[in-house]
């Protein structure tokens, strides 16, 4: 649970000045005209259910923006606070750069004698570490592998501050070992039992447990299997007397100091370089800890940058709302505004009134927005840390961090977005005629100056889509090419529509929209050269024009479209209740495309988001095979283990629960392409032959070719070809190396590449034949590492008493084993979560659409009280009202959801066409749950104000006049 | 079974009581009246006597508080919502100051509505709705919708939806309050012409002698009675 967070104080002297300035600039502007400031008031006075409604929806913009900050920064918090106690007191770390290689214990006193008056540093201490040792508890006969051994000298307190949970006092002739807790936990050891502490290829010693401690171990480690020793017995343990292969420097200031380590490190560098070349060693000194702060600050922005597009959507269906509550806004004035008009206000004032009205509706809910961000983010967190504390070994946030900038940048973005919507909505009615407003006709004409300024507005919109053209050729920016020619067309459709006024026009570039957003792999054929600035924007962007596509082509028409289904139906009466219903949709096109492009994008973000956790899941599901290699259980040892085979399959266990038994010698090495100098490190995987078990991974194995050279028929021939031919290599996709290349490894052996096997299992791996490693082997003499792996085919249901079985008879080649199917296990729940916390997050933007209904469905309500009444008058029951109003929402609401339905599923067709690893579904189920449960919250939400208005008092009604 | 000559409105000792925030206002008095089939009945009086809460009662738009009320044999009182609303669009049609067009609608529509409510076919609601506007001489206006029509054309779209189910009684609420003095001699003719030539039944509300001259008997009324009911000289 995370704690109630602690904000700062100082958010409140940012929020009051900027609240000030805002007040300050809106009463000197009321003040100038009272009239004004009174009539921008009256709206928050006479309406006041319908004022909160406007303040929810408006909200969404700051809340999307604030809780993306927050998030973003409480994620900066958990990453520093992990990166602090993964290193601790450990900020310059003095190793070899051919990872832990030993040295001489002299070079750490040579260190100590140089730097240990330096202030900056508190103290310099000397360690053994080793990542491969195994421990086993002889009392309860338990072994665990793969664990971190640390010698370190135990006087030293800034290193070994343990809290010690259980320990054991009686003397004991065998060396100390104090183990966390998790490894304790898994050996079951208890203080005082004996434990063997084992280093591959070296040996074993006897310890006794002396402590358990708390994971409090401050010197460079992650949490977990990790057991402390002092520095001479970690000596005889690994059998390097006199000999370190680390030596940690801490600096003053604690685990949080101030930095430093960096320029610090750079002096020891030049330190080191005299005593590399003294002592033949390669040693350097590294600011580790430091240099991981500083990259996680371009990771904090990207978590930011992510929710923010995440909360794109709903920013922008919080846009539509405002366009949508001023569209209703202006309506509903209308006659008023004719008589100001007439009265001699001028247009700048009935501009100015709406705006001032406005800044007041949005410095509200940008602030309101900004707070509620702070619960949203909350729950937001404490999500995300259940979903991941398990899969990544992160430090839960003890409260949410909140940066009084962020929310004062929050507030203010969602402050501006609004104020600029609600301008331009604003201007529309500039455009009002005087004696049409009067009579309340809805009809808006435009002045000879008016239509200059459309003029104008359409010469900018030009010069936008031709700079974002242009800029896009330049920069070779896909994001910018595309926006510019969709521009570009919709200046033209409007050009044209301009001449002929045939919505035709809209539908046909609804039809090019469609093609050119929707068609896989368009882009890819039509600019080869260019790329993505953001995939997640690219996506977003695909998403908007998708739905304006489909609206395009389903608004202009909406007349035929009504006049289809009326020929459809035969019976008066439901006609009179279609007819009514679809002509109050056809009658407010403009509000109905906003309401429908509202729907839809929260549809759309919702469903995308379920779509694309649904086909990762499913794409790693059906590909498991290409995944797995048809094996589930993979072995890892960091020696290479001789007699690995027999040993394995004389225990009776392993050899009747295994079917397939593929064993690898292991090596990394250097390879270049062709004799360039572009060098990259890389596995060699060798496979061995399995005998006894029966198989072969060549004829076994089921991982799939993405490519493999037209010498070869079928997959197979690929294997048995590479076996056959020591100068044959098949690697997983390395970046950018062509299939038929000659790879060079270790600059002195050379491979031809015949086959690229596409799976996320391996990486920068190069299977080559048992031959040729023994040969790359050879070159290196002693100095190679080799080791072994392992891939094998058990029986599922034993695959626990296997895996223990296995490091039981391999303790001292410390092998350790993975279930491949609970790893892909744990990453589909991992990402099924996840994927649907995202799908909740999106609906926050529901909350705005709902809010935009009530305020369309309050004011319909009102504006029709009249013509209910003569619709009652005329012999329509209370139910037939309701069945027309229910219907229009229905209408809107249920076009929206299709329409942002469709979007998702072309463009999750797009995202899939490409992608080797993602399938594409179609989650049915998951499409019926949406626009079911959204359908149900649309009605109910509607369901009371239609049912009031089907109650009106007929008499009263028909006489009523807003 | 009703004979041609029977009373289309029989009303007794109607009374309308509104319950206000702190007083009981009664809005109509105990009023007894009978309407015969096909007669034009002006109900006239000051502002206030209850002429508007009479036919609002009378006609069904309104609840009365006690009293009996028969429209066309029918004890209206005893209905539900469903068979009321179904009796008002078969019996009666309304005309009112406002006009009361719906404005998404085009002038045909607006016609052809109460047909399609009364469940007529869309063949017949359309030829008929189409008849009707001719005969007012306002087809040219069939596809325009309310905005774009002046106020006495669309009192006249009003009074072709009213009749268009060919209704027993015509209620007309001040039809010619917003509209100038030659079209509301046009409107009155028309309905004179409704009442004589096809026995329309009309129950005109208003304030002006001059557009009660043309029904031919008069009710006054005053602080929710009737003051006299006599027969109006044309």
């Amino acid at each position: 649970m995370i704690a109630v967070p602690v904000i700062n104080l100082s958010i409140y002297f940012y929020s009051a000045i900027f609240i000030a300035i805002v007040f300050v600039l809106f009463l000197l502007g009321g003040s100038r005209n009272k009239t004004l400031f009174k009539l921008a008031l009256r709206s928050f006075k006479k309406h006041k259910k319908r004022t909160a409604l406007i303040i929810v929806g408006l909200f969404i913009s700051s809340t999307m923006i604030s809780s993306s900050f927050i998030i973003g920064d409480t994620a900066h918090t958990v990453i520093n606070s992990t990166i602090y106690s993964y290193y601790g007191y450990n900020d310059i770390s003095i190793y070899s750069s051919n990872g832990y290689s030993f040295f001489n214990y002299s070079i750490f006193k040579s260190i100590y004698q140089n730097y240990s008056n330096n202030p900056q540093i508190e103290t310099i201490n000397p360690l053994i570490y080793t990542s491969n040792g195994s421990a086993y508890d002889l009392t309860n006969k338990i072994p665990q592998t793969q664990i971190n051994i640390f010698g370190l000298p135990f006087t030293n307190r800034t290193l070994t501050s343990f809290t010690y949970l259980k320990w054991y006092n009686n003397s004991s002739n065998l060396p100390s070992v104090y183990m966390d807790l998790i490894l304790a936990s898994t050996l079951g050891a208890s203080p005082g039992n004996k434990i063997a502490l084992i280093i591959p290829r070296i040996g074993y010693k006897l310890f006794i447990l002396r402590a358990i401690v708390s994971d409090n171990y401050a010197g460079g480690v992650m949490n977990g299997d990790n057991a402390f020793i002092s520095l001479g017995s970690a000596q005889n343990l690994t059998s390097r007397q006199d000999q370190i292969n680390e030596i940690v420097v801490t600096m003053t200031g604690g685990i949080g100091g101030k930095p430093g380590s960096i320029s610090l490190s750079n002096r020891m560098n030049a330190t080191l370089a005299e005593i590399n070349a003294f002592y033949k060693t390669d040693l350097s000194a590294n600011p580790l800890k430091e240099e991981a702060l500083t990259s996680t600050a371009s990771l904090t922005g990207q978590i930011i940058t992510l929710f923010m597009v995440l909360g794109l959507s709903s920013v922008l269906t919080g846009l539509l709302l405002i366009g949508i509550i001023f569209i209703t806004m202006a309506e509903e004035r209308e006659q008023e505004m004719g008589i100001m008009r007439a009265i001699g206000m001028k247009k700048r004032d009935l501009i100015k009134m709406f705006v001032m009205e406005g800044v007041l509706y949005a410095l509200i809910a940008a602030v309101v927005g900004t707070f509620v961000g702070i619960p949203v983010s909350y729950v937001m967190i404490e999500d995300l840390v259940k979903i991941f504390s398990s899969a990544l070994n992160v430090i839960a946030p003890s409260s949410i961090t909140i940066v009084p900038a962020h929310l004062f940048v929050s507030i203010l973005t969602g402050f501006t977005l609004s104020v600029l919507t609600i301008t331009i909505a604003s201007w529309r009615i500039s455009n009002i005629s005087i004696i049409n407003a009067i009579k309340g006709t809805h009809i808006i004409e435009k002045s000879k100056k008016q239509s200059i300024i459309t003029y104008i507005w359409y010469a900018l919109f030009f010069i936008a889509s031709c700079t974002a053209l242009i800029t896009g050729i330049d920069t070779k920016y896909l994001e910018i090419i595309t926006l510019g020619i969709t521009m570009l067309s919709l200046f033209m459709a409007m050009t044209v529509y301009k001449i002929t006024r045939n919505g035709v026009v809209f539908a046909v570039l609804g039809i090019f929209y469609l093609y050119f957003w929707g068609y896989p792999d368009l882009f890819n054929n039509l600019f080869p050269k260019y790329r993505a600035l953001n995939s997640s924007y690219m996506f977003f962007e695909s998403g908007i024009f998708l739905i304006t596509a489909i609206i395009f082509i389903i608004l202009p028409n909406i007349k035929q479209i009504i006049s289809a289904i009326a020929r459809l139906i035969k019976s008066g009466k439901r006609l009179s209740i279609l007819l009514l219903s679809f002509s109050y949709i056809s009658n407010n096109r403009s509000r109905t495309s906003l309401s429908v492009a509202m729907f839809a994008f929260v549809t759309f973000s919702v469903l995308i988001s379920a779509m694309f956790g649904a086909m990762v899941n499913s794409g790693v599901t059906s590909h498991i095979n290409n995944i797995t290699g048809g094996y589930n259980m993979f072995l890892a040892s960091p020696v290479e283990i001789k007699n690995f085979t027999y040993d394995s399959y004389n225990n009776t266990t392993i050899r009747s629960g295994t079917d397939l038994f593929a064993p690898f010698m292991n090596m990394m090495v250097s390879v270049n392409v062709d004799h360039s100098n572009r060098s990259m490190s890389d596995t060699l995987f060798a496979p061995l032959d399995p005998y006894p078990f029966t198989g072969n991974f060549f004829s076994d194995n089921k991982y799939t070719f993405s490519r493999y050279s037209d010498n070869f028929k079928t997959p197979s021939s690929v294997w048995n070809a590479l076996n056959d031919n020591p100068h044959y290599a098949i690697v997983t996709a390395l970046p950018s190396i062509p299939l038929n290349s000659i790879i060079i490894i270790n600059r002195n052996y050379s491979v031809k590449i015949i086959g690229i096997i596409n799976t996320p299992a391996f990486s920068n791996t190069i299977f080559i034949s048992n031959r040729s490693f023994n040969v790359i082997r050879s070159f290196n003499g002693r100095s190679s590492s080799v080791y072994t792996t392992a891939l094998l085919r058990v029986n599922s249901a034993q695959i626990d008493q296997l895996s223990f079985i296995f490091k039981k008879i391999f303790v001292n080649d410390s092998l350790v084993v993975y279930n491949i199917n609970a790893l892909i296990s744990q990453f589909t729940t991992v990402n099924a979560e996840f994927f649907q916390l995202i799908e909740i997050y999106m609906y926050t933007g529901l909350v705005v659409s709902i809010a935009g209904l009530g305020i369309i469905v309050f004011r319909e309500v009102i504006k029709r009280k009249q013509e209910i009444g003569m619709l009652r008058s005329m012999g329509m029951t209370e139910k037939e009202i309701l069945k027309v109003l229910l219907m229009e929402i229905s209408f809107t609401s249920i076009t929206g959801i299709l329409i942002g339905e469709a979007a998702s599923l072309i463009l999750s067709y797009d995202i899939s066409y490409n992608n080797s690893i993602l399938e594409y579904v179609i989650p049915w189920i998951t499409i019926l749950e949406i626009t079911i449960i959204t359908y149900i919250i649309i009605i109910l939400v509607t369901l009371l104000p239609a049912y009031k208005a089907s109650k009106t008092a007929i008499a009263e009604a028909v006489k009523y006049t807003e | 079974m009703f004979k041609v000559n029977d009373d289309v409105i029989s009303a007794i000792n109607i009374t309308k009581v509104y319950n206000m925030a702190d007083e009981k206002v009664i809005a109509l008095k105990d009023i007894t009246l009978k309407i015969k089939r096909g007669e034009f009945v002006a109900i006239m009086g000051p502002s206030g006597s209850g002429k508007t809460t009479f036919l609002n009662c009378m006609s069904t738009l309104d609840d009365i508080t006690s009293g009996k009320l028969y429209i066309d044999g029918k004890d209206v009182d005893t209905m539900n919502d469903a068979s009321r609303s179904a009796f008002r669009s078969i019996k009666m049609g309304f005309i009112f100051q406002n006009y009361n067009l719906i404005p998404v609608l085009t002038a045909l529509e607006n016609v052809e509505l109460p047909m399609m409510i009364a469940n007529k076919s869309v063949k017949y609601s359309k030829s008929r709705a189409l008849a009707l506007l001719n005969k007012m001489m306002i087809a040219t206006a069939a596809g325009r919708r309310p905005s774009e029509l002046s106020g006495g054309m669309q009192q006249k779209v009003a009074i072709c939806r009213a009749i268009s189910n060919n209704p027993a009684i015509l209620w007309a609420d001040e039809p010619t309050g917003n509209i100038d003095s030659d079209m509301s001699k046009e409107i009155m003719e028309m309905l004179v012409n409704l009442n004589k030539n096809e026995h329309l039944t009309i129950i005109l509300v208003t304030h002006d002698a001059n557009i009660a001259k043309y029904a031919k008997r008069l009710i006054k009324m005053r602080d929710g009675i009737i003051e006299s009911d006599s027969s109006a000289s044309n």
